[in-house]
């Protein structure tokens, strides 16, 4: 019980903090710029060809104002801030007006995490693995060459890829739609309504999945060079270990333990390019939302988005945290 | 008496490169040795002679940057001699554990961290042992540990639980598991406190006893090969210089930098000055011409200088390499 | 000199300073460009590649290769300011951090952490929502700037930390050197190479950010980057009308230019690390 209190309790006090301070940050940063958003939003209606007479701009402000809890002093919006927080009130999305902002981001939510979930579990365990072998063989060729190959991916920005793999494999070889998946279905469990998902998904699991894995190629097989030269490794090859058990149980099952921290150090990172690909794939997920949210100069829902992923991402990284010493026995014996 | 191994004029450089240039680290130089049976062989000399790399050479564990450039090194295994250089990586494998086995320097970490020690233990019986169970391989690891004095407890146990001197201990009985012939021990007593140290070479000395197999102990602890050591052999620079049994190394050292080593040593009761030996080693890179130890050597001479006195029998059983010694006559008893 | 040819054996090296020469004569090529970066329906719309538009015309009627001239320009300033802004942000917070310890530690990494955990992304596409017009070259580079020194500084500061243990921080601090001098003679230099590869990476990443920003509509649309020219062309429905010319212009050339960076920046960080180092000495 001591080693909950010791490694549990810190880590939710921690978790508490950074959701504190998150969330602090979103109302605090675009305050700072001294922009104001309810006339950028006026702005936008204008530029967009609407023009509105006086009268109508200024009972518009005052809706606007309240809508985006601008009301009353600093101290009182932050106070409100953290009261919708709590009752998941983000007001109303202003271009699709008046559905609240809370039951877009629950229905269009489900996919997204669906997709990160799938998609960073796979590009993990299939980057790591290979990283690892390509480490340990890493002066055979075959080792090498994929080692290029990864080279040129990894670098690429989601975007870019995403928009490569829409070209390469939607219109150059029409193999996969081109996104635009229709939401609003009954989300029946037939084995049709499963492929329709799959097919809509391959493509954007594909970008991501890739380029993640990329990443994570690259960095366990830098670590696995590291850990075979390591005592123990060297120990087990003078003994004549078979190589099969050295690979797996000496240095894979090694070198993951600080892949699994860097993972959750990354969240952050993989989280944003899942939300990009999204926008390249249509994906009806949070990215797509997004891209509609700032095109539209739809305030309440981009700040709505914001505070969700502060939400999701550090409780993802509470649960990855208290995971870890399931695998490191030196944390969890003693 | 009866070689187990035989070295046969080895060396063993390391061949380095760096902004285009070689060097070569001459760390086993023309080296013939006989390793007897039922001895605990020690070999002793300062840090850098080439103690270690000489061990790697008995092990045929030679790679990269370590080049062999002559000689061979020779396993007697069912009465015939065999090179060892010439066995492919899979007949080296099944030799491991079974024929001749190693305990590497710093013996704390050679543990798989994240693995309890039993696991450790069934990897290297799995590999040597086929047709046997997990369980029976089990037993009989437990069953030697008792046979050594040690708790089959430890077995259950995380190597971080564990202290340094318990780990050595268990990384010897590793070693020993499979009965090997021969033991190649590299620093076993490093960083362990005198009551650990203790522990480990009683258990060393035990095992020596109970299967009469044979111990290469490299260290540079003359105290220890005093303690343990049934016959010695001195490195210095890459080359031996004197061997023999341990009584007469210690009681008649012939060779000058031995004759040194032998009375840094304090000694109970004696309260005079004790003298090392001056100088420094030599580069391995750039060793000296003629015998290595000359520019250290107070009785020098100028045949010293230029040629390298071979390992002479000045009797069977204890040999120096030096030209002064040349004339040493008699068998010693 | 010798750090140079042993830097060309390795083929990342090379292939990344030759890309990187290629974009970079693009750029100074921008200055010579005859038709102006702004201006619509210079040429003839919609035109594949040809001999007198190499990469074929746009449809807002402009020269597809002269406007990818000025994209890498205009693309490369915004990642050049954000990356040296958010360095000095980053060394000064790592350095801090570091050497310091203790509370100021605590209370900047602390704040550190917490960008690293928040989606940043979400916060910069935030602010650039609010600052939509003023979001001019400079301003988009300041912008990611701010955004952009938390990983490193955090690099930073356990690099300090270990020089701090080091044997000569005590002889300097013995001897009397202020912190100042200590700092900036002995610490800078040696983690410059650190530095200069999270410059690189923090360029690249401004580029790609760049991109999103101008999908989403918020960069100035008329300046020419990468980011812009990408929007564009797929405002326009570039990919159906197969006007491929036209999309894959800033496609392409994003992923030479990120890659060029990327290899230049591994080769060179890998060269001056001594562990990898000294494993190339004993192998050959």
């Amino acid at each position: 019980m001591r080693f909950f209190r010791d490694y549990f309790i810190p880590r939710i006090i921690q978790y508490l903090l950074v959701i504190f301070c998150g969330i602090t940050a979103v109302f605090f940063i675009p305050r700072l710029t001294g922009q104001d958003p309810v006339l950028e939003t006026i702005a936008q209606i204008q530029s967009q060809g609407s023009s509105l007479d006086p009268t109508a701009v200024n009972s518009l402000m005052g809706t606007l104002k309240e809508l985006y809890g601008l009301e009353g002093t600093l101290f009182q919006q932050y106070i409100m801030t953290w009261k919708r927080i709590f009752t998941l009130d983000f007001g109303p999305s202003f271009f699709q007006f008046p559905t609240p902002v809370a039951d877009l981001l629950k229905t269009y939510l489900p996919w997204t995490i669906g997709l990160f979930v799938t998609s960073t579990l796979i590009s993990w365990v299939l980057g790591n693995i290979l990283g690892g072998i390509a480490g340990y063989y890493s002066r055979k060729s075959w080792s090498k060459i994929l080692d290029a190959i990864i080279m040129v991916i990894r670098p690429v920005p989601h975007y870019i890829f995403g928009i490569l793999v829409l070209i390469l494999f939607a219109y150059v070889w029409q193999l996969f739609p081109a996104g635009g998946m229709m939401l609003g279905r009954k989300t029946v469990l037939n084995l049709k309504f499963i492929m329709t998902i799959l097919r809509y998904s391959f493509l954007p699991a594909l970008t991501l999945v890739v380029l993640g894995g990329a990443s994570w190629f690259q960095q366990m097989k830098l670590l696995v060079q590291n850990v075979k030269r390591e005592d123990f490794v060297q120990y087990a090859q003078t003994g004549g270990v078979k190589e099969r058990f050295i690979i797996y149980r000496y240095v894979l099952r090694n070198a993951m333990l600080p892949q699994i921290t860097q993972l959750a150090l990354a969240l952050g990172q993989v989280f944003s390019g899942v939300l990009i690909v999204e926008m390249v794939f249509s994906y009806p997920g949070i990215g797509l939302l997004l891209y509609r949210g700032v095109t539209r100069g739809d305030y309440n829902l981009v700040m709505g988005i914001t505070v969700l992923s502060i939400l999701t991402i550090t409780t993802a990284v509470l649960i990855l945290d208290l995971i870890y010493p399931l695998f490191d026995p030196r944390i969890r014996h003693k | 008496m009866n070689g187990l191994i035989k070295v046969e004029q080895l060396q063993a450089f390391y061949v380095l490169e760096a902004m285009g240039k070689k060097k070569t680290v001459k760390a086993v130089n023309n080296v013939s040795l006989n390793i007897p049976e039922n001895e605990i062989y020690g070999v002793a000399g300062e840090s850098g002679c080439g103690k270690t790399t000489l061990l790697k050479a008995l092990f045929a564990s030679i790679e990269p940057p370590l080049q062999l450039f002559e000689g061979k090194v020779s396993y007697r295994i069912n009465g015939k001699f065999i090179n060892a250089f010439t066995l492919n990586d899979q007949e080296k494998r099944e030799l491991r554990w079974t024929y001749i086995s190693y305990i590497p320097q710093g013996s704390m970490s050679v543990f798989n961290p994240v693995k309890k020690l039993k696991v450790t233990y069934l990897d290297f019986l799995e590999s040597h042992v086929r047709g046997k169970a997990g369980q029976d391989l089990l037993s009989l690891a437990r069953h030697h540990l008792e046979k050594l004095g040690l708790s089959p407890q430890v077995l259950e146990a995380f190597p971080h639980q564990l202290s340094g001197g318990m780990r050595q201990r268990v990384a010897i009985a590793l070693s020993t598991l499979l009965k090997p012939q021969i033991i190649l021990a590299d620093e076993p007593t490093t960083a362990l406190d005198v009551v650990a140290q203790r522990a480990v070479l009683q258990l060393m000395r035990d095992i020596q006893q109970e299967y009469k197999n044979t111990f290469v102990l490299v260290t540079h602890d003359m105290g220890i090969h005093a303690n343990i050591s049934t016959r010695m052999a001195i490195m210095y620079a890459g080359k031996i210089v004197e061997e023999g049994p341990t009584p007469e190394i210690f009681s008649q050292p012939l060779h000058p930098y031995t004759q040194f080593l032998i009375h840094s040593l304090p000694r109970i009761g004696d309260k005079t000055t004790r003298k090392s030996v001056p100088g420094a080693p030599p580069s391995l890179i750039n060793p000296p011409p003629g015998c290595p130890f000359h520019p250290r050597c107070p009785e020098v001479t100028n045949l010293c200088k230029d040629k390298m006195p071979a390992l002479n029998n000045s009797s069977e059983i204890h040999r120096v390499a030096c030209w002064l010694r040349r004339e040493s006559s008699g068998c010693h008893s | 000199m010798g750090a140079l040819r042993d830097l060309f054996k390795d083929y990342r090296f090379a292939v990344g300073f030759f890309l990187l020469s290629f974009l970079f004569f693009l750029v100074i090529a921008s200055f010579f460009s005859p038709y102006d970066p702004i201006q619509w329906l210079q040429v003839p719309r919609d035109k594949p590649p040809s001999w007198n538009h190499i990469l074929g015309t746009n449809s807002k009627g402009q020269d597809v290769f002269w406007e990818a001239t000025f994209a890498i320009r205009n693309s490369l300033i915004i990642a050049l300011i954000a990356g040296l802004i958010s360095r000095i942000i980053a060394i000064l917070v790592g350095f801090i951090a570091g050497y310091k310890g203790g509370f100021t530690d605590r209370v900047l990494m602390g704040i550190t952490d917490g960008l690293l955990v928040i989606p940043l992304f979400l916060i910069l596409v935030l602010v650039a929502m609010l600052l939509r017009e003023a979001l001019t070259l400079v301003n988009t580079g300041l912008l990611l700037a701010f955004f952009g020194w938390a990983w490193d500084a955090r690099t930073i500061r356990s690099q300090v930390l270990s020089l701090r243990e080091r044997e000569f921080t005590f002889t300097s601090v013995l001897s009397g050197n202020s912190t100042l001098s200590l700092v900036g003679k002995e610490y800078l230099p040696l983690t410059i190479p650190l530095i200069f590869s999270t410059l690189i990476n923090n360029i690249a990443w401004a580029i790609g950010m760049e991109i999103v920003l101008a999908i989403l509509g918020l960069v100035r649309l008329e300046i020419p980057t990468l980011g812009t020219t990408l929007q564009w062309a797929i405002n326009y429905q570039a990919m159906l009308l197969g006007h491929w010319w036209w999309i894959l212009t800033p496609v392409v050339l994003t992923i030479l230019l990120l890659v060029a960076l990327y290899w230049f920046s591994v080769s060179i960080s890998e060269y001056l690390d001594p562990r990898i180092r000294i494993q190339r000495i004993g192998v050959k």
